[in-house]
C-alpha cells in the first residue's frame, strides 16, 4: 500500500510537471501531396483565371505555448506551375513571367509569428520570387490536427493573401493581365 | 487604344521615330563640321531601343542586373559605346575581332552565369556559354564584314527583316518580351533604310551594325538559354541574315542594286517563312482551341 501511494504520488508529480513546463516546439515537414498552392489573376479585366503550383517542400515549427517561436519555411518549385493549359504554362515559365531557368524556386521564410486568436496567427515573412524579396503579412488559420493513415502527427493550416506581381519584376501584360494575384495556401504538415 | 496598338506604339513606332529624329539632327549638326553622318548612329539606335525597353519592360531594377531581361537594357548602352569605338578609334582588323570576342565572351558570361548550377552543370555549363558566345561572335563578325562590303541600305534592311520575323518566332516560342525587343531592334534598324536611300548614304556604318548585331545576338542568346527557344530556330534566323552574301557573288555584281536587293529580300523572307510556319503550327497545337 505504501508503494502504491508512492507510485501514485510520483505519477501525479510528473503530470503536474507536464502541465506547468512548456511543451517544446514541434517540427513538421510539409506534405506536398496534401498541400495546395492556388493563385488567381484577372484576365483582360474580365474573369479570374486560376492556377496552382504542384510541387513544394518546407518546414513548419509549431510552438503552441509561445507562438513567437513558431516559424514556417516554404520552397515552391516554380517549374511546377499548372494552369491547365500547356502553352500558357510554358509561357509562365519563360522570362515574361517566372523566368524559371534563372529563378527555379519561390520561397517564403517567416520572420515573425504572433497569435491573433485561438486558431489564428499573423505571420510576417519574406517572399522571394524572380530574385526579388518583399515582406508580406498574412493571417494563418489552424484548420486541424490529428494523425494520418501511417499514424504520424499531422497539422493543417490555410491562408489567403494578395501580392502585386509587378513588385517582383513580373510586369509582362500589365494592365490587361491583372497585377494583383490572390494566393491561397493550404498546408498539411507531418512529423 | 487597344493593348496591341499600345505595344506597337511604344515598342516600334516611337522608338523608330526617336532614332530617325536623332539621326537627322546629328547629321545636320555635324554636316557643317565635316563629321561623318554615321558617327552617332549607334547612340541614336540605342536611344530608340532604350525607349522601347523602358516603356515595354520597364527600367532595370538593379545594377548590375540580376534578371536576364534587364541585361538587354545594359547591353544596348554597352553596344552603343562599342559601336562608337569601332568607328571612331578605327581598330585594325585583328584588334577589332579580338575586342568583339572579349566583349561577347564577357557579356555572355555575365548574362548566362545564373544558369550555371540551375540548368547547366559543371563542364557542360562552360561548353554552353562558350558555344553561344562563339556563335554570336562569328555571326556578328560576318554581319560586320557584309556591312563593310555593302555599305548601303542592304545590311540594315536584311537585319530589320530578320529581327522583325524573328520577333514572331520568339512570340510563338513563348517569349513575348524578347519578341517585342526584337521588334524594337527591327524598328530602329528599319529607320536606316529610308535614311540611306534619302541622302545619308552609309549612315548605318560599322557602329550601327555593331549595335544591331550586338542587340540581336544578345536577344537570341537569351532566347536559347532562358526561354528556351530551340537552337535550330535561332540558327535559321541567323542563316536568313546572310543573304547579302548573294550581292558579293560575281554573277550578281554587275546587276542593278535593286535586283540584287530584291533577290536578297526574297531569300531572307523564304528562310524566315520556313522557320515561322512550323513554329506557329507548334504554338497553335499546344495552345488548344481557345488559345489563352
Amino acid at each position: 500500500m505504501k508503494t502504491a501511494t508512492k507510485l501514485f504520488s510520483a505519477v501525479m508529480l510528473l503530470w503536474g510537471i507536464s502541465l506547468t513546463v512548456p511543451v517544446a516546439a514541434q517540427t513538421y515537414q510539409i506534405d506536398p501531396v496534401h498541400s495546395s498552392l492556388v493563385f488567381r489573376v484577372k484576365h483582360m479585366d474580365t474573369a479570374f483565371v486560376y492556377g496552382m503550383f504542384t510541387s513544394m517542400k518546407g518546414t513548419v515549427i509549431v510552438d503552441e505555448a509561445n507562438p513567437a517561436r513558431s516559424s514556417i519555411n516554404i520552397e515552391v518549385d516554380a517549374n511546377s506551375v499548372n494552369t491547365n493549359n500547356q502553352q500558357r504554362d510554358n509561357h509562365l515559365r519563360s522570362p515574361d513571367f517566372f523566368n524559371t531557368r534563372q529563378f527555379p524556386t519561390i520561397t517564403f521564410k517567416s520572420t515573425e509569428v504572433r497569435r491573433v486568436n485561438a486558431n489564428t496567427v499573423q505571420v510576417r515573412g519574406d517572399l522571394t520570387m524572380r530574385g526579388v524579396t518583399r515582406p508580406i503579412t498574412a493571417n494563418v488559420t489552424l484548420t486541424g490536427k490529428g494523425k494520418n493513415a501511417q499514424g504520424r502527427d499531422i497539422i493543417g493550416f490555410e491562408t489567403t493573401f494578395t501580392v502585386r506581381r509587378s513588385e517582383f519584376g513580373i510586369r509582362y501584360g500589365l494592365p490587361s493581365l491583372g497585377d494583383e494575384v490572390r494566393v491561397t495556401l493550404s498546408i498539411e504538415a507531418m512529423r | 487604344m487597344s493593348f496591341l496598338m499600345q505595344q506597337i506604339l511604344w515598342g516600334a513606332v516611337l522608338p523608330a521615330a526617336i532614332a530617325a529624329m536623332l539621326l537627322v539632327f546629328l547629321w545636320r549638326a555635324w554636316q557643317r563640321q565635316g563629321v561623318p553622318s554615321h558617327v552617332g548612329t549607334p547612340f541614336a539606335l540605342a536611344l530608340g531601343y532604350l525607349f522601347a525597353h523602358w516603356r515595354v519592360l520597364g527600367l532595370p531594377r538593379t545594377f548590375p542586373p540580376v534578371d536576364s531581361s534587364d541585361w538587354l537594357f545594359v547591353g544596348a548602352v554597352v553596344f552603343a559605346v562599342w559601336g562608337f569605338m569601332e568607328h571612331r578609334i578605327g581598330y585594325a582588323g585583328l584588334w577589332r575581332h579580338l575586342g568583339r570576342l572579349i566583349l561577347v565572351a564577357a557579356v555572355s558570361w555575365l548574362v548566362l552565369r545564373p544558369l550555371v548550377g540551375n540548368v547547366w552543370q559543371g563542364a557542360s555549363a562552360l561548353l554552353w556559354i562558350a558555344s553561344l558566345a562563339a556563335g554570336w561572335w562569328v555571326w556578328w563578325s560576318v554581319q560586320a564584314h557584309l556591312a563593310d562590303k555593302q555599305p548601303g541600305f542592304l545590311s540594315p534592311l536584311i537585319l530589320s527583316m530578320v529581327a522583325g520575323g524573328g520577333g514572331f518566332v520568339l512570340l510563338w516560342s513563348n517569349s513575348s518580351s524578347l519578341s517585342q525587343m526584337s521588334g524594337a531592334v527591327a524598328a530602329v534598324a528599319g529607320v536606316l533604310v529610308p535614311l540611306t536611300l534619302w541622302r545619308l548614304n552609309g549612315v548605318a556604318g560599322a557602329g550601327g551594325v555593331a549595335l544591331l548585331a550586338g542587340m540581336l545576338g544578345l536577344i537570341w542568346v537569351e532566347a536559347i538559354a532562358f526561354v528556351p527557344v530551340p537552337i535550330w530556330r535561332i540558327g535559321a534566323m541567323a542563316l536568313a541574315s546572310l543573304s547579302p552574301f548573294l550581292a558579293l557573288a560575281p554573277p550578281l555584281k554587275r546587276r542593278s542594286v535593286w535586283i540584287v536587293a530584291a533577290l536578297c529580300v526574297v531569300v531572307t523572307a523564304a528562310v524566315l517563312v520556313a522557320v515561322m510556319v512550323p513554329t506557329y503550327r507548334a504554338y497553335v497545337a499546344s495552345a488548344g482551341a481557345y488559345g489563352y
